[in-house]
């Protein structure tokens, strides 16, 4: 088995735990899983790494309505390692080398405890789905097993990662409804940055119905 | 396959471990079995996990021993290099007609008389009649015919000349052998003598010249891995080279590895290639080599793949301990990375390294030894980098200047011995107070499975660095231990033993409830043997300590002859042995523990046993018969120990006591004639006789008359020279008497019928 990120060789580790009985079969070296960064201590609403109680985005976003997201929860931090990793598979079409985080991602959705709620992945537009020939958020869900509710649309085609935190927190809501909800959801996404992605898709949630929303990113 | 490796091999040697198990740990063995056989069910390599286990459950099984040895060897060829003890030279020959292989002993100090055809390879004509090898005749005695048998070694010659053994040619490795002692000789020659006992231990892995004391001291203290060669020097010598080579710029990285390759099988060889030799040699060329073949291949595979290797070439290895703690500590450690890459720095590591090689070795050290020490570790923490940095780096620097210059060698050796001597001493000053042992007793492999399933749990829970719970099944580890050692108080049963010592007396009495602990004698050895301590190591202190006793309450001797009272001091020495009990006319030398003095008439309770004591007396002026004689109840049943008295003090006792009536009776000093009247015997009416005599003894113990006076009277006769040890169980109102050599009742009868 090689590593689905470096292409060498990857080593079993035999532990303590493991000796016993057949190993699960990680796709990820060890020294590629080590240059990502935990997430320890992190803000409890949105995982952001270097806070320990609620941050100052959860705060500004609490000020001036009531914040429509319960918590996010994130498996790594967004570092330049995870920058290359997502560039890889986000805009360069590496979709494989999302299963390189499947049993990482598998085990945080476990401690969650969320696999009763709805999955709701964020929606790509048209074109965009077309240029990138797969929806991150549903290729998530997918690894983690689980089916995807898609509850949103998108209307606006503008993308986040181009734009400063000001005119994302400032943009227009890019979503709409397709079918409301009753009980509680969990949106996924790939990178939670400043939050304005999901709060958009998390308010709208609400409105129509929706009890609580919470959130699940790969990084943070 | 990769990283899967040692679920293969694990299976084998577990295959091994069940062919040697029966009745319940059998069945605890199938049923643990069959769950990890569950669970791996749907792996990929069940079925070849499966088939290892059958191929060790058949190949790994204990080696049975033929039933007849031959009379006579014809040819021969030596297949073991020749081993020098203190008294003895042995070597191990291969039986062509047979296919069997056999020792020969000769017990002759000179070696320099020796012949110099004796050589590794050479074909033998051997005179001197086959016997069986001595094996074991007491519980918790080391059985040396087993332990020779699982070399595949049956039968013995002891040869009386060296004549005897005629040996032409030689093999080809014969001149390796020789180098290595002219190696040895040629260090020896050139090192003061404190010195090359060092070197010889550490470089050469040969034990001998140490003092025994030194030794001791290391075993106390769980250290033994150091004078043993293992892993550590191995590394050491690796690390040695690659810095001098590459370093100090003498050549590449490349070429440090080239020469260390070429060099690891020469090292291996001249540090006498022991299992752990072996096991570190071949791992690190496994290291070395791999990289060349661009494979990447996890340590537990190689590590597997190596014990898989020896042991197929030599299943015997199986059963050797240095073996099992080789390949045992190795493989834990390696299992045990995460939990060092935890660790804050290299003290606490280094405390990791010690403290998980222990505990993984701990439950079969318990079974072979019946004790530890659990404060070892602190001593390992203190030593280990000791020897590492400082005695292990100057003994194989002394070995190249004695070779390249001597003549600087011999004052350096001295200066450098006489600073370890007294870093030793203080070491030895400082970890007295931590010289302790708990004595458990022979673990059952049903307690050793046990303590080896907590410690797994443990160090499951370590590597995923959840401490409460590594404690919390640590703590069970001690516990099942514990559990184990306070099996006896709460058994019902007791015992009575007469050990087979040779020529003398020993019996052990364990009280229901393990209440108290008597002892009755302590033979020592035949009076010209050198080693005083022998008895006591060998027998009395093992089977003591294999019973998990290490206090006595009471050591009655019965008069101050050394077949009685031989091992008396060493008894004190290494016990805590609360009273001695003697008659009121033994003169015995201070030993600072409480006496108490009795003659006729007197009482004496141990631990609320009552024993009565009905001779002496008054002095008689003879030892023999000054003996204390004393009866007591056991399981109903009442029982007299009669020390070496007299007919003439048997004829006083059944004076004094016209009405005794005794159920089993310990016959007088050993059942020679001058005791065990005709009139003793009908007045007892003993139901069972118990004699403790040597082996063909020099004064004819037991006389025939007396065994004939005996069975006249029905008596079952119990011998130690024929029995070995034989131990009486007691609960409540009953008991049973059982041998340890089984019983061969013919044999016995034509023996005397001669």
């Amino acid at each position: 088995m090689r590593c689905y990120v470096c292409f060498e060789e990857i080593l079993p580790e035999v532990t303590w735990s493991t000796f016993l009985l057949p190993q699960k079969v990680k796709k990820i070296c060890y020294g590629c899983e080590r240059q990502f960064e935990h997430i320890v201590p992190a803000c409890p609403k949105c995982g952001r790494p270097d806070s320990t109680g609620l941050c100052f985005d959860c705060e500004r976003w609490g000020m001036e309505q009531e914040d429509p997201l319960e918590q996010n929860v994130a498996l790594y931090q967004y570092n330049d390692f995870a920058k290359d990793w997502v560039a890889r598979w986000k805009y360069r079409g590496d979709y494989e080398l999302l299963q390189s985080l499947e049993c990482q991602l598998r085990s945080l959705f476990q401690k969650t405890e969320w696999d009763t709620y709805a999955l709701v992945p964020v929606p790509l537009s048209g074109g965009r789905l077309v240029e990138r020939g797969f929806n991150q958020s549903e290729a998530i869900i997918q690894s983690l097993g689980q089916k995807s509710t898609n509850l949103l649309r998108r209307t606006g085609t503008e993308k986040q990662s181009k734009k400063q935190r000001r005119a994302r927190v400032a943009s227009s809501n890019p979503f709409s409804m397709i079918d409301p909800i009753y009980t509680p959801v969990v949106l996924v996404d790939d990178i939670y940055t400043t939050g304005t992605t999901i709060r958009h898709a998390a308010s709208l949630l609400k409105q129509s119905g929706c009890p609580q929303v919470f959130s699940l990113t790969l990084f943070r | 396959m990769k990283g899967s490796l040692h679920l293969p091999v694990l299976a084998f040697v577990i295959g091994g471990v069940t062919s040697r198990l029966s009745g319940m740990d059998l069945f605890i063995m199938m049923v643990l079995l069959f769950l990890w056989g569950f669970f791996l069910l749907h792996h990929r390599m069940f079925f070849l996990i499966l088939l290892f286990f059958l191929f060790g459950y058949v190949y790994l099984s204990p080696p049975t021993s033929p039933s007849i040895l031959p009379t006579h060897l014809s040819s021969t060829v030596v297949i073991k290099d020749l081993e020098y003890t203190s008294q003895t030279v042995q070597l191990v020959v291969y039986d062509t007609q047979t296919k069997d292989h056999r020792l020969i002993t000769y017990f002759g100090k000179e070696s320099s008389a020796l012949p110099v055809s004796w050589k590794h390879g050479a074909t033998c004509a051997v005179g001197g009649e086959v016997k069986p090898i001595d094996g074991a005749t007491n519980p918790g005695e080391f059985d040396y015919r087993q332990f020779m048998a699982r070399q595949s070694v049956h039968g013995q010659v002891e040869l009386s000349s060296p004549n005897q053994l005629k040996c032409e040619g030689h093999s080809k490795i014969t001149h390796l052998y020789e180098a290595r002692v002219a190696l040895m000789k040629k260090v020896e020659g050139a090192l003061s003598k404190e010195a090359f006992a060092w070197v010889a231990a550490l470089v050469f892995g040969e034990q001998d010249h140490l003092e025994e004391g030194t030794v001791q001291w290391f075993r106390d203290f769980n250290l033994s891995h150091i004078l043993a060669i293992s892993g550590l020097h191995v590394g050491l010598f690796i690390t040695g080279v690659y810095l001098l080579i590459y370093r100090l710029g003498i050549g590449t990285k490349e070429q440090a590895k080239v020469l260390l390759f070429l060099m690891l099988p020469m090292y291996a060889f001249l540090a006498g290639a022991a299992p752990s030799v072996l096991r570190a040699s071949l791992m690190a060329v496994c290291v070395l080599l791999l990289p060349y073949f661009r494979l990447k291949v996890p340590l537990t595979d190689i590590v597997s793949f190596i014990a898989l290797g020896l042991l197929i070439v030599s299943p015997s290895y199986f059963s050797q301990i240095g073996f099992q703690f080789s390949f045992l500590v190795t493989f834990s450690l390696i299992l045990s990375f995460s939990v060092f890459s935890n660790s804050p720095n290299v003290w606490v590591t280094s405390a990791q390294i010690s403290l998980i090689s222990q505990l993984s070795i701990l439950p079969i050290q318990i079974h072979y030894f019946y004790e530890f020490n659990p404060l070892s570790l602190v001593a390992n923490v203190l030593l280990v980098p000791y020897f590492s940095f400082v005695v292990i780096p100057f003994s194989i620097v002394l070995v190249i200047t004695s070779l390249m210059v001597p003549a600087v060698s011999l004052f350096l050796s001295a200066s450098l011995s006489q600073s370890n001597a007294l870093v030793l001493q203080f070491f030895e000053w400082g970890l007295e107070p931590l010289r302790i042992s708990w004595v458990v007793g022979e673990m059952s492999p049903f307690y050793m499975i046990l303590s080896l399933g907590a410690f797994i749990c443990m160090m499951a829970m370590w590597s995923q660095n959840r401490l409460r719970e590594t404690i919390v099944a640590g703590t069970g580890m001690v516990v099942i231990i514990s559990l184990f050692s306070m099996l006896p108080y709460f058994s019902s049963k007791g015992t009575v033993t007469m050990l087979d010592i040779g020529q003398g007396d020993t019996f052990v009495i364990e009280l229901p409830y393990r209440k108290g602990v008597i002892i009755v004698d302590a033979a020592g050895p035949p009076i010209f043997t050198e080693n005083k301590r022998k008895t006591a190591d060998r027998i009395i202190l093992p089977f003591l300590k294999s019973r998990g006793i290490d206090t006595i309450d009471a050591l009655i001797v019965s008069h101050e002859d050394s077949d009685h009272n031989g091992s008396v001091p060493y008894l004190i020495e290494e016990l805590n042995v609360e009273a001695l009990v003697v008659s009121s006319f033994y003169d015995e030398e201070e030993t600072g523990v409480k006496v108490a003095r009795m003659e006729a008439g007197d009482v004496v309770e141990i631990k609320d046993h009552r024993f009565e004591i009905l001779h002496p007396y008054e002095d008689t002026q003879d030892s023999n018969d000054n003996s204390l004689v004393l009866t007591s109840a056991f399981g109903g049943k009442k029982w007299m120990f009669t020390g070496d008295i007299s007919k003439e003090m048997e004829a006083q006792i059944m004076e004094r006591y016209p009405s005794l009536d005794i159920d089993i009776l310990k016959i007088g000093h050993h059942g020679s004639d001058t005791s065990t009247s005709e009139e003793w015997v009908t007045m007892l009416n003993p139901s069972v006789a118990l004699i403790s005599a040597g082996r063909n003894n020099r004064y004819g113990h037991p006389h025939a008359d007396v065994l004939k006076r005996l069975e006249r009277n029905h008596s079952t006769i119990y011998v130690t020279s024929e029995h070995g040890s034989v131990q009486y169980t007691f609960s409540g109102q009953s008991g049973t008497f059982s041998s340890f050599l089984s019983y061969n009742a013919n044999r016995s009868k034509e023996k005397r019928a001669n």
